[in-house]
């Protein structure tokens, strides 16, 4: 089996197709901290994509409650009940990816390591995920880490570098497009065998019971190759997401926000390294969960994503970079912090977003003497 | 007594009418003659082919091959109970757990299947019966239908695992899925899940939302990608339970935009019984030839579906020889 580079691992790794790097890699960062599990995202996505016949129980964007939460349910701690904590040296995956688990001599015949889910896993999203078992103690919202905790975990298609759906289709039926990573089921060839359902450690590819054929997420293609951001993005009220494309030919750049916040900075984390996979939506932990907790599903970086988190208000590029977040409908591939402004340009080197670093603000008096009016605070 | 005609003249009318008699009697018995060898030579070829085929059914036993019966009309084409196949020849062919690419069958649940086939002269029939104890006719997420395909390679040394490239052989495949789809009507959303709800789907007439009624405008089709897309595996519209398909190597399964073949699969009593049948020969190049009298090669694969058989995880036969009766 082919090896090649994977980044977020800090080692070679065993892949089965020995496919070219795209030319730039679509990418998204979703901030957990501001996510409040409005499911506008999931709502704009199915409203547009998923709402048809057979599409029941399929949320190609899904937001969930951790720890506990899962949506096909358990679709992650069953995987890593399977496969064993990762295991890291510093900042190399001592522990095997899913694709290095088949061992002896027919290892090359086995499919990627993985589950499907039953019927009942997908018939239920989000019953039960927020029951709380107890309070935080006054004032412990301020103490950093609590002792009882939950975060909302938004979720869609990571677009892998090394997808698992991918090497799993015995027809090559999934492919990951040259020009931007987008990873896609072809819907003429798909036959429904669903070891592509299997084989996705993140469970997002979804057999539909009507069309007899496997669909995922397709990353908004069509908005993409328009220079928008993928309805999800561009729905998402608490402009949690910023959606762009890594360098994946050279080095990253600084002026690029996905390579600055991603690669540069390593503010956000890919979800669960440790499969191998690759995966390209990149997280910003959340600062009040426990780090061990958090290792598991971000890999080793939690605690210095953390610290840059805390310290933005003097990191004034970095802030600059994440106030473009849901500034503008259109993809900004450059931007730069000048002075109190950030300013985010796209492909064509137009001017898409200025953002100032502090919004304005005025006080105005109690008393309007132009009206003989008292302005009251309402809420 | 008067006549018109002199003694000579009548005598040679008489001669005439001698000469035109007798050769109408030979022209007769040349007839009778012809007609009876006719008949007796029929007799001789049927007799003779008859033992022809009894020692064709005799060696396709001994050499462990299928003997394709000939049987006077009426080819139970679709009908896999009929009493016909109470009398066909029977190979017991063995079957395997894919394990020669990936995906593999983890674990085997059929060990062998009962082929039997019959040809009418002009069309020919395969019956697949084995045991499968439970009857698995739909998919869902994590759930797969039973089903069985025949192999018949298109060039002279394509491999049995699917051919290989510029080796083509073709499959033609069934389903209990299809089946059902083809008795009742098109297995949709609520055949799975009885007590499903959901407010509107764009675009559609409902409820009761069935495919095909309720989607009768265009642009309620808009999100059945795969239908649109024109995939084979979409149409709810099937009239076959049978697909007919080509394939050069694992992965490159195809199917034929035109297919010929009929059949209809039963289960009872533990067993599927599943009949294929098609015109010996048709004008499609891709399409497999029979011929009366001549030999061929096929191959079996069935799915259990209970055991989570689908695609390559499948249990497959090596080819078998079949003769087809003169």
């Amino acid at each position: 089996m082919p090896e090649r580079f994977n980044w977020q691992i800090g080692r070679p790794m065993a892949y089965p197709y020995d496919g070219p790097q795209p030319e730039r890699q679509v990418a998204y960062v979703f901030d957990t901290n501001k996510c409040i599990e409005c499911q506008t995202c999931t709502v704009a996505c199915k409203t547009c994509w998923t709402s048809g016949k057979g599409q029941e129980t399929i949320f190609w964007n899904n937001v969930e409650t951790k720890p506990y939460g899962g949506y096909p349910l358990e679709w992650d701690t069953r995987l890593l009940d399977q496969l064993g904590p990762a295991e890291w040296k510093g900042k190399r995956l001592a522990s095997r990816t899913i694709f290095e688990q088949a061992t002896g001599k027919d290892s090359d015949k086995q499919p990627p390591f993985g589950h499907r889910p039953a019927v009942e896993d997908y018939a239920a999203p989000n019953v039960g995920e927020d029951d709380i078992t107890g309070l935080v103690e006054k004032g412990g919202h301020f103490a950093g880490v609590h002792p009882i905790w939950m975060f909302y975990l938004a979720r869609i298609c990571n677009h892998c570098d090394n997808p698992a759906c991918l090497a799993a289709c015995p027809r090559r039926a999934i492919y990951k497009r040259v020009e931007d990573g987008i990873v896609l089921v072809d819907q003429e060839r798909c036959r429904g065998y669903q070891e592509c359902v299997r084989a996705c450690p993140y469970k997002k590819v979804f057999f539909n019971v009507v069309s007899r054929i496997s669909e995922k997420c397709i990353g908004c293609f069509p908005r993409v190759e328009n220079g928008e951001v993928a309805l999800c993005v561009q729905s998402c009220i608490g402009k949690i997401r910023m959606h762009g494309f890594l360098t994946t030919r050279g080095e990253p750049r600084e002026d690029n926000p996905l390579d600055y916040i991603v690669r540069i900075r390593r503010l956000a984390l890919p979800l669960y390294p440790q499969y191998g996979t690759g995966p390209n939506v990149y997280y910003i932990p959340p600062i009040h969960v426990p780090t061990r907790f958090l290792e598991q599903l971000f890999g080793p970086g939690v605690e210095q994503s953390r610290r840059l988190y805390r310290g933005l208000a003097g990191d004034r590029r970095l802030l600059g970079c994440l106030l473009l977040f849901g500034a503008t409908d259109r993809m900004i591939t450059r931007f730069d912090v000048q002075g109190e402004v950030a300013i985010g340009w796209n492909d064509a080197g137009e001017e898409i977003a200025r953002v100032p670093i502090t919004e304005p603000s005025w006080v105005r008096d109690h008393y309007d003497e132009k009206y003989d009016a008292y302005r009251h605070n309402t809420t | 007594m008067r006549t018109d005609t002199t003694p000579p003249e009548r005598e040679q009318r008489r001669g005439l009418a001698l000469y035109l008699g007798g050769i109408a009697v030979c022209v007769l018995l040349i007839g009778i003659g012809a007609v009876w060898g006719n008949v007796h030579y029929t007799r001789t070829l049927e007799r003779s082919r008859a033992r022809q085929a009894e020692r064709v059914r005799a060696e396709c036993a001994e050499r462990g091959a299928l003997f394709v019966a000939r049987i006077p009309g009426n080819l139970p084409a679709t009908d896999p109970q009929d009493d016909a196949w109470d009398v066909a020849p029977v190979l017991e062919v063995p079957l395997q757990r894919q394990a020669l690419t990936m995906p593999m069958l983890e674990q085997a649940s059929v060990a062998r299947v009962e082929l039997q086939a019959l040809t009418d002269g002009s069309a020919i029939a395969f019956r697949v019966s084995w045991e499968d104890p439970t009857q698995d006719t739909h998919v869902d997420a994590g759930r797969f239908a039973d089903g069985v395909a025949l192999q018949f390679p298109l060039t002279r040394n394509a491999a049995f695992t699917m051919g290989d490239r510029d080796q083509l052989v073709q499959i033609l495949h069934w389903t209990a899925l299809w089946q059902l789809d083809v008795d009742e009507h098109f297995q949709d959303v609520q055949d799975l899940h009885p007590n499903m709800w959901v407010d509107l789907y764009w675009f559609a007439e409902g409820p009761p939302w069935r495919l095909p009624d309720s989607f009768q405008d265009p642009r309620s089709l808009q999100w059945l990608v795969g239908y649109s897309a024109g995939n084979p595996l979409s149409d709810f519209r099937r009239r076959s339970p049978i697909e007919e398909l080509v394939a050069e190597g694992f992965g490159t399964l195809t199917v034929q935009p035109r297919a010929v073949a009929t059949g209809r699969g039963v289960w009872s009593d533990g067993r599927w019984r599943v009949v294929f049948s098609r015109p010996l020969a048709t004008d499609d190049p891709l399409d497999y030839r029979f011929w009366l009298g001549g030999s061929g090669k096929v191959s079996a694969a069935v799915w259990d579906g209970s055991h989570g058989n689908v695609g390559g995880r499948k249990h497959y036969s090596n080819w078998v020889d079949f003769e087809v009766s003169p």
